[in-house]
């Protein structure tokens, strides 16, 4: 990789040409604090923070709630916005740095949109294609089973495609699942799939605020290509105890928050598990009688958060999920004699999941300086077992044991910065280190044998004794929101990687920029470009998220994934409750890895470096995204055309020619509507409409010679992907109906999942059919098949918040 | 409660399971009757075979080609092959000639009715030695093992891929007796982590996860030893592939002749597409998500054309008794 000097230079003359600049100015003094909710002292990430009379300038609380700004001496009114809650506006001499802690009251009415030119994402953000998701559409859109997702609704966005319908996966203009870094309070998360993906990790309860970037990363954020889901939850509430339960159709949920001391300590704990025993009945009359079956996950949420003082705060953070699918067949003909009777029990134990724990320091150098320190341990780890044991009365008896691991473990720690030397920059720097450590597959059998009282067989044998693989990250990076008057803003910034693992030394410069210029009346345009490196792969060939999909560190061959993004846009916020914006962008990678043809995905991942092969993909589109944000009807019209391809010059790969990715869809359309009738009444609904994915199906048969001098005789196909499968759509419909109940409310949810019952795709395959005609000559046939496992769904769910 | 909890959850399973199977599209594939040639050549050959067939559909028949098949080396006509029904295969029709290759050399082969199919000979590696040892396993003799440490030079400055034998022959006086030329001798791979099968005890103990694809063709590459001399250590086991030489017994009824055997450790080099097209008749064994895509590189009709490369090393036994008429000989 080789930056060229150039940009390097154009980069560290506007850094510094802004700081001088801004540093020309008379007297100056900061104002900082944070900002929180009146009822529940929660902290409020992205609220404006607005001075400067007519032409005002503003800032946005960071992700911890804080805020500051640099203000001349004087007479100073300051004003603080947040969405759904009332603003406030403080006025006061300012003559020296003053510390002002402010909160907000949440409010009753839709209030308007606040111009905030200082956020982190959204359309007056210097950032493009970034966006805050509104957590509460996400609970309100009507979903699969009625279980609000996080990772689906993302889905519904300009520029996100899903894998298989009805799954949790993302794949971001044109990148693959393993390309998004999904973090949660920072963290990242390796497996956010629950039940093969129909599920994510997340539960809305839990999280307070979700910032989404598709491309024009900041530069603080490294170590994936194609997006960044930063989920951040709930710190507790310091006033009072609350919560929330809900029943649903596959899963159960529980939250509650609250003070240990009111307005230093609070806590705040959510659970989710799937309860099965609605459904046991059916499953114990599908199967024999003494097998028993039973699959359940949950996702477990704890944080402390705990004030020293003004400028001290201290979050402890646990989460713990698991998948679990348990099968049991036992067979028992006891008929009390001795000697005569046999028994055996067949026990298979599959399980999968994520641990995180996490430890955060905020603290307050100055008013300027705010600094957020970070240790956190992180593992993803999947197990199966199988015990089978049979015993033929007191004579015999055979213990059989077979046990499977593979997993990774990270142990990392980060500092991060937030410095404003003036009202003109704003200066994020940190710096990284993670020690991973990827366990491969390991397996081993243990076989024992005891007849009349003599031990025949008694072995154990490793099948697959993975070395572990280590891996040495760290990283630098320094962003600088810069802001010459009220028309233009950039955003530059370098993060700066080096990867240590397999006896090789890797380094990344990553270039950030991003731009926006305010042409008046509402109108805006922005250009960004990103350099992003990744050093970790996902060993996966298939449409569902299997727990055997490994993570693999780069090896001394397979080296990172680099991604370059450019994109450009223009928007328009001038209408009242409205929001426009039309994007286009150009994404090339290079260093992709993929299993090359023909390599076997179902087996292990021993020497799984050489089953697969390095290429580079481009991917390009425009996405078009109208959002309604004030009144009674809120809602979003999301388009994207698109198109993207991959090539494997080493020939491993379709022969080595450019062949569409699986999920290039080239056209995507989106219509979600939230409508409030009354406080107790609100509707929701999306329409989705996709054109085909593409597929690989053979075009005829092929006679084949062997090694060994035989012949055969197998499917041909011209080349890889080269079917495309027809449009997909559906339309989901909820209806919430809210009652106030003296401890609460209580909401009923009724939604609809493919209403019209669209038999859209979610496995397809290929099924040649062979038919005589003529008694004499043959033809075939080539059917492309599908299996639709989504068709019309309704559910209910009952939630209660107190 | 209870009962609309039944009924609700009735509702739900049958919609469930209310989801079905349907067709998108279908294709017809009827349409042309293709011809198809295919040859996997090795230089060592005595002879060299191509293959033609034709067919549609999954109806395939021998192909006689309606004037001559040509082999042409470095532009020049080398050969006009012969059809031998001797060298017929299932669907194929067998085309013979003698032609010497080299590395280096670029081979067309073509057919009047326009099938062409050109490649380019791959340099053979080297095999500087070969070392052996003999183990036995007097429990189970016939799991006894004889080590062949193949020391190998890679070909330099280019990506490397091989495919690793041996052929064991055994012979009374003069005559050869057995051969294993056309079959596959059983390698013992266990210590070669290039070459390393997967697959532990019988198929019943296999799980879901285990690797189904046993590398039966004994694949590699250089990536670990570009450049460099590199040690395979590779067994056969001799009760297997000389088990004639091997078994003793005494007092053998028929009584016993003098004899000998010898073992070939065969070393090819094959084309990057060579190497991808074994891989996929390999992977054809078993069940993908998608179907696997064979490399043809035959213009004007489908198949495919290489020639391979090897470095034989050939051990001698020393000579012994070995049972008399064992073989019907």
């Amino acid at each position: 990789m080789r930056l060229k000097a150039l940009h390097l230079t154009i980069l560290i003359n506007i850094f510094m040409f802004s700081l001088v600049a801004a540093g020309q100015n008379s007297r100056k003094f900061t104002v900082s604090g944070y900002v929180t909710d009146i009822e529940s002292g929660e902290s409020l990430i992205g609220a404006g923070v607005l001075s400067g009379g007519e032409a005002k300038t503003g800032v946005s609380t960071n992700e911890f709630g804080w805020y500051n700004v640099s203000l001349r001496e004087g007479r100073t009114t300051i004003e603080y916005h947040y969405v759904g809650y009332e603003p406030r506006t403080i006025a006061f001499d300012l003559n020296k740095d003053t510390v002002i802690n402010v909160t907000l009251s949440p409010s009753t009415t839709l209030s308007e949109a606040v111009v905030v030119a200082r956020n982190n994402a959204g359309i007056r953000s210097t950032n493009m294609s970034a966006l805050d998701v509104p957590i509460s559409q996400v609970i309100k859109s009507p979903t699969l089973f009625g279980e609000s997702d996080i990772i689906k609704f993302l889905q519904m966005l300009p520029g996100v495609q899903g894998g298989m319908e009805g799954t949790t996966g993302i794949h971001v203009r044109g990148g693959s699942q393993d390309e998004n870094l999904v973090m949660l309070d920072g963290i990242p998360i390796y497996n956010i799939d629950h039940v093969l993906g129909i599920f994510s990790v997340f539960t809305p309860e839990a999280v307070k605020k979700v910032t989404f970037y598709k491309g024009a990363f900041p530069a603080r954020y490294g170590g994936r290509i194609s997006s960044i889901v930063d989920v951040r939850t709930n710190d507790g509430n310091l006033k009072e105890t609350h919560g929330v339960v809900s029943v649903g159709m596959l899963t159960s949920r529980a939250h509650v928050e609250g003070p240990i001391k009111q307005d230093k300590t609070s806590f705040s704990l959510s659970f989710r598990g799937m309860h099965t025993l609605l459904y046991q009945p059916f499953i114990k009359f599908a199967m024999k009688d003494d097998a028993k079956a039973n699959f359940y996950f949950y996702d477990a949420n704890a944080k402390l958060s705990h004030k020293f003082d003004e400028r001290n705060r201290l979050y402890l953070g646990i989460y713990n999920g698991w998948d679990k699918l348990t099968v049991d067949d036992l067979y028992d003909e006891g008929n009390g004699s001795e000697g005569t009777f046999s028994k055996s029990a067949d026990k298979y134990r599959i399980g999968w999941g994520n641990t995180i724990a996490a430890m955060r320091l905020n603290h307050i150098f100055s008013s300027t300086l705010f600094s957020n320190t970070t240790v956190a341990f992180n593992n993803y780890r999947m197990s199966i077992e199988n015990k089978y044991n049979t015993s033929y009365g007191k004579q015999y008896m055979s213990d059989y044991k077979y046990k499977y691991k593979s997993g990774i473990t990270d142990g990392s720690a980060r500092m991060d910065f937030e410095w404003t030397p003036n009202s003109s920059n704003s200066v994020r720097f940190g710096g990284e280190y993670t020690f991973h450590t990827f366990k491969p597959e390991t397996s081993s059998f243990t076989n024992k044998a005891v007849e009349g009282g003599t031990v025949q067989t008694d072995s154990t044998y490793n099948e697959l004794d993975g070395r572990k693989m280590r891996g040495h990250e760290a990283s630098v990076f320094i962003e600088d929101d810069i802001f010459i008057g009220d028309k233009l803003s950039f955003n530059p910034g370098l993060h700066y990687t080096v990867f240590y693992t397999d006896g090789k030394f890797y380094n990344s410069l990553q270039p950030r920029l991003s731009a926006r210029m305010d042409l008046g009346k509402g109108y805006a345009v922005k250009a960004a470009y990103s350099r992003m490196a990744q050093y970790v792969h996902l060993l996966t060939s298939t449409d569902i998220s299997l727990p055997t999909d490994l993570w693999v560190p780069i090896t001394k061959n397979i080296k990172p994934v680099i991604g370059d993004h450019y994109s450009i846009g223009a928007y328009y916020s001038g209408l009242k409750g409205w929001e426009f914006s039309l994007e286009g962008y150009y994404k090339k990678t290079k260093n992709i890895v993929e299993y090359q043809d023909g390599a076997t995905v179902m087996g292990t991942s021993a020497n799984w470096y050489d089953k697969v092969s390095m290429g580079e993909g481009r991917s390009y589109g425009a996405e078009i995204f109208v959002q309604k944000t004030l009144g009674k009807t809120t809602g979003f019209v999301s388009y994207t055309l698109s198109k993207s391809d991959r090539i494997f010059r080493d020939g491993m790969v379709n022969n080595g020619h450019w062949y569409p990715y699986k999920y290039d869809r080239r056209h995507n359309l989106v219509v979600s509507v939230f409508h409030k009738f009354s406080d107790r009444v609100d509707v929701a609904g999306n329409f989705v409409f996709t054109t085909g994915g593409t597929t690989t199906v053979p075009t005829r048969q092929i006679v084949a010679i062997t090694p060994d001098g035989t012949s055969t005789y197998d499917d041909y196909v011209p080349y890889k992907n080269n079917y495309r499968l027809p449009c997909s759509h559906r339309l989901n419909l909820g209806v919430n109906l809210h009652k106030q109940k003296r401890h609460g409310e209580r909401i009923w949810n009724f939604s609809i999942y493919n209403v019209y019952n669209a038999m859209n795709p979610n496995l397809v395959y290929s099924d040649t059919d062979y038919n005589a005609e003529d008694g004499n000559v043959t033809t075939n046939t080539i059917r492309i098949k599908k299996i639709t496992l989504l068709p019309f769904m309704p559910s209910i769910s009952y939630t209660f918040k107190f | 409660m209870r009962k609309l909890m039944n009924i609700l959850s009735s509702a739900v399973i049958l919609t469930a399971l209310g989801s079905c199977e349907n067709t998108i599209d279908t294709i017809k594939v009827s349409g042309e009757d293709e011809i198809m040639m295919n040859a996997l050549m090795n230089v060592n050959d005595d002879v060299h075979i191509v293959y033609l067939s034709h067919g549609q559909g999954d109806d395939f028949r021998p192909y006689t080609t309606k004037g001559e098949l040509q082999c042409y080396v470095n532009g020049q006509l080398a050969a006009t092959a012969k059809a031998k029904s001797f060298y017929d295969l299932y669907f194929c029709k067998a085309y013979v000639f003698n032609a010497d290759f080299k590395a280096g050399d670029k081979v067309k082969l073509t057919i009047e009715e326009g099938l062409s199919a050109e490649v380019t000979v791959p340099q053979s590696p080297e095999i500087l030695d070969v070392d052996t040892s003999y183990f036995e396993n007097s429990s189970n003799i016939h799991s006894s093992v004889i080590f062949l440490r193949t020391r190998l030079q890679d070909v330099p400055h280019e990506e490397n891929y091989y495919s690793f034998n041996v052929n064991a022959e055994v012979y009374k006086g003069w005559n050869l007796i057995d051969t294993t030329r056309n079959r596959r001798v059983t390698l013992f791979t266990d210590n070669e982590p290039l070459l390393k099968e997967y697959s532990s005890g019988n198929d019943d103990d296999k799980t879901f996860f285990d690797d189904y694809v046993k590398n039966k063709y004994h694949l590699f590459t250089d990536k670990s030893f570009a450049d460099n001399s590199y040690v395979l250590n590779v067994g056969i086991y001799p009760y297997d592939c000389l088990w004639g030489y091997y078994y003793y017994k005494e007092n053998y009824t028929h009584g016993y002749d003098k004899g000998g055997a010898s073992v070939s450790v065969i070393v090819s080099s094959i084309s990057p597409e060579t190497y991808r097209y074994i891989k996929a008749i390999e992977s054809s064994d078993f069940w993908h998500f998608e179907p696997v895509i064979f490399p043809q590189n035959v213009s004007g009709g489908l198949g495919f054309v290489s020639v391979a490369n090897s470095a034989v090393w050939k051990i001698r036994f020393p000579d012994r008794m070995i049972p008399k008429d064992f073989y019907g000989y």
